[in-house]
């Protein structure tokens, strides 16, 4: 079976602007991805050529095998989609507003749809201009599950939703996934997508620059480990892989990359009082990406 | 003013740049070549003796320009004729000026952060205005400009741009004020537009009925009454004076006592669904632009009917044989019958029709401005039927307006005992169509070929092809030149047969120009931020 979203050699420039350079995605059916990457990374331009809103300078997008430029009637009759800005009409009610999206979609889940009207709180007699930004994004959210789509394509899905609707969102989003809906996320709410999703992609400048499991990823990436000793802490230099920073005033801070090993045994001649060892958050990787400490050692 | 206020003030005028330089070429131009080509038209008193025997009385030329004085000098010709139009232009520039900058950039949230900083709301609105007059001033100067360059005297000239900057001003008013009333930059263009009809259709009928009294009512009459170039009654500026200062005080304090957002027209936030028409973006579309094309189809039945009632007047005037003579040579047209001058009259119908046709093409485009499109084209339907779906509804919108037009001068015709068939009537109606499908298409080759321009461009041809056909008569030039406004082919329909030639060539270009604008559409990146 296509993958639910496959792109080779994605490019996407506008004039002199590279938005997207070179991206090869894959996401299988069934797989939610987390697509991150600050403003202006090329997170919305990707979703557009995905969307055949925009055509891509070189390289070709396709849903499940069907190329989204050429085809896009045909490729989103299996696709739903959620804006960051959500556009709507203005003089519609919710209600109409649903019931027209889920016609030209071509029929929803009626049930599922009356469900989460609840779930997400929605009045459905109120005109769409007098809503707010998070109450608009929540019409796109019950439409957007309502098809159950074998894909979900979500731009920032969660901005303006208040803390009570992103649970109900994470909710929603997991009822998808034991459904086997794929969902594409794109996202800067780092703890969203490590609660939701099973794979991740970190687009810097129009590029992939990382991409994985979250469990891979943390691999990947230096552990920290922090160490308070009995007394002054030791000078501890030269241990491989591992570098420090003092914590406190009388422990070290250390960011490890590959096996713990040579650190331990360092550690076995000192007197330490405390170790506390974790796995570097989704944050601190992507901090990693962008921070100025990775610039030049990559 | 301070200086945010003064940087508010500016961000007004350069908003409004592009609109306020193309009013401004028109006013220029069309002040110039009125008054030039007067001149070289009718080069002696003879040439303009006929001329004011013949089209000078005429109820259709009246129904245009108004009622003309003092018609065999330069200068009253040019009020008349450019100051008879202008005056429209300039209510029309005074209601896109203000709605823009105060109901639209509320409705679209910019009003709000320009509140969040150091501007109180009244000098907000006081900058706005200062904007928008720097704009009807450049008019007003361009008038005055085109006066002189065709060698008019300069005080005249000038108040003659005075008289048209007037009526720009009362209607910044009227905006102002119907901004205060409708919670949509749309509602309160529909409300001062509006105004603007009831005020031409009087002024309409105190001309055609020489009920002059009726003038002393509405500004488009007190701009007649200021008698440009036949002797200055300068008192008559007092009402547009007074008018615009109590619209504006009123706007003023209606805009201090509301909310940021919200109208004195009540608007209803919530209502239980109708799903009638909410089968494909078409109908959706039909569904949320009925009313304005209801009201394009109301409005031009009323002039239709105010146009076919005049005629019978037509035919009761006593020719003498020599201004027959001159009439015959306009192309063989009897303007003493009631055809001949619903056919020459017909063209203004056509004119109104295209601008519908703009206001058309500019609902789709805001589609693809605000975003809509992308969330209709990321579900499973297609640009070409969405193409195609708007294509149609202008279609069906252009024939609803035809129809009005040519039921309206029909039933006023009868009703006035005028000679006049709905046959006659039904082919007027159908002379309408080729122009505005001409135009139809054009603007779907625009939309697709440049889309930030697009809405713009298609208006500056409709305006410029319109405006040619209405004066470039006077100029000297080669008839090709005049063969470039569609409106140029537009047949005297029902007083000649339909031009089907020209017809048959409009409806071609229109229909290729459309075909192109799909394809081109197919192939182009939406609109993006």
């Amino acid at each position: 079976m296509a993958e639910a979203v496959r792109t080779v050699a994605l490019t996407k420039r506008y004039g002199p602007t590279r938005a997207v350079e070179d991206l090869d995605l894959a996401i299988d059916a069934g797989e939610v991805y987390g697509f991150l990457g600050p403003n202006g990374a090329g997170k919305t331009t990707t979703i557009r050529c995905l969307l055949g809103l925009h055509r891509p300078t070189s390289g070709r997008a396709t849903l499940f095998g069907i190329d989204a430029w050429r085809d896009p009637v045909a490729a989103h009759r299996r696709v739903a989609y959620i804006a960051g800005e959500p556009s709507l009409w203005p003089s519609l009610t919710t209600a109409e507003t649903l019931e027209f999206l889920g016609r030209v979609f071509g029929g929803v889940d009626i049930e599922y749809r009356a469900r989460l009207l609840e779930r997400f709180q929605i009045e459905p007699d109120k005109k769409v201009r007098a809503l707010s930004k998070g109450n608009r994004q929540k019409i796109q959210l019950v439409h957007a599950f309502s098809t159950r789509a074998d894909l979900l394509i979500l731009d920032e899905p969660t901005s303006g939703l208040d803390p009570l609707m992103e649970v109900a969102f994470r909710e929603t989003v997991n009822e998808a996934k034991s459904n086997g809906q794929a969902v594409f996320l794109s996202s800067h709410i780092l703890s969203e997508v490590e609660a939701l999703c099973d794979r991740v992609g970190i687009l810097r400048a129009g590029r992939l620059v990382d991409e994985g499991t979250l469990e891979s990823l943390r691999h990947l990436h230096a552990q920290t480990i922090d160490v308070t000793f009995d007394g002054t802490r030791p000078s501890l230099n030269g241990v491989e892989g591992a570098t420090s920073v003092p914590l406190g005033a009388n422990g070290l801070r250390f960011q490890v990359t590959g096996p713990v090993g040579p650190l331990l045994r360092r550690l076995a001649s000192e007197n330490v009082t405390a170790l506390e060892a974790r796995e570097p958050s989704l944050e601190e990787i992507f901090l990693r990406h962008y921070g100025t400490a990775d610039d030049g050692s990559g | 003013m301070t200086a945010a206020a003064r940087a508010l003030a500016r961000r007004v005028v350069a908003d409004g740049r592009t609109r306020t330089v193309s009013f401004a070429a028109l006013f220029l131009l069309v002040t110039w070549v009125n008054a030039a080509g007067y001149r070289s038209t009718y080069p002696n008193i003879n040439d303009r003796l006929r001329l004011v025997q013949t089209f000078g009385n005429n109820k259709a030329a009246r129904m245009f320009y108004g009622a003309g004085r003092n018609l065999t000098t330069v200068g009253g010709y040019t009020a008349w004729r450019a100051g008879g139009i202008l005056v429209v232009f300039a209510a029309l520039l005074g209601i896109f000026a203000a709605t823009r900058p105060m109901r639209g950039d509320e409705e679209a949230g910019r009003t709000e952060i320009v509140l969040a900083g150091r501007l109180t709301r009244n000098t907000e609105f006081a900058a706005i205005l200062a904007g928008t007059g720097v704009g009807l001033t450049v008019a007003f100067v361009a008038t005055a400009l085109g006066a002189v360059f065709a060698s008019l005297p300069l005080r005249p000239s000038l108040y003659l741009g005075l008289v048209v900057f007037s009526v720009g001003a009362v209607y910044v008013g009227v905006a102002a004020a119907a901004n205060q009333l409708a919670p949509t930059r749309r509602g309160a263009l529909g409300l001062a537009s509006a105004v603007l009809g009831v005020d031409f259709l009087i002024r309409v009928v105190a001309d055609t009925t020489d009920h002059f009294g009726l003038h002393w009512l509405t500004p488009l009459g007190w701009a007649e009454e200021t008698r440009a170039f036949s002797g200055s009654s300068a008192f008559v500026l007092v009402l547009p004076l007074a008018a615009t200062a109590i619209l504006l005080a009123a706007a003023t304090m209606l805009h201090a006592r509301r909310d940021l957002g919200a109208a004195y027209l009540p608007a209803r936030d919530s209502a239980p669904p109708r799903t009638r028409l909410l089968v494909t973006p078409a109908t959706l579309a039909l569904r949320l632009d009925r009313v304005v094309v209801a009201t394009w189809t109301g409005v031009i039945l009323a002039f239709a009917l105010v146009v076919g009632s005049i005629a019978k007047t037509v035919e009761d005037i006593d020719l003498p044989e020599s201004a027959r003579n001159q009439i015959a040579k306009l192309g063989g047209i009897d303007i003493t019958k009631a055809s001949g001058y619903i056919g020459l009259t017909f063209v203004i119908f056509v004119f109104a029709i295209t601008v519908f046709v703009c206001g058309q093409r500019a609902a789709a485009h805001d589609e693809e401005t605000e975003h809509r499109l992308e969330t209709l084209f990321a579900l499973p339907f297609g640009r070409d039927p969405w193409m195609r779906g708007r294509a149609l509804l202008a279609l069906a919108g252009i024939a609803s307006c035809a129809l009005a037009a040519g039921i309206g001068v029909w039933a006023g015709a009868v009703a006035s005992r005028a000679h006049l068939s709905f046959v006659d009537g039904m082919r007027a109606s159908v002379n309408v169509l080729p122009t505005a499908i001409l135009f139809l298409g054009l603007g779907l080759a625009l939309f697709a070929t440049f889309p930030r321009r697009a809405i713009s461009l298609l208006y500056a041809l409709v305006v410029a092809s319109f405006v040619w056909e209405l004066f470039g008569a006077l100029l000297d030039v080669p008839s090709w030149a005049l063969d470039l406004s569609p409106f140029h082919h537009v047949a005297p329909v029902p007083a000649k047969p339909i031009d089907i030639a020209s017809a048959l060539v409009m409806l071609a270009i229109g229909a290729i120009a459309g075909a192109i604008g799909t394809v081109r559409f197919r192939a182009r990146d939406l609109a993006g931020d």
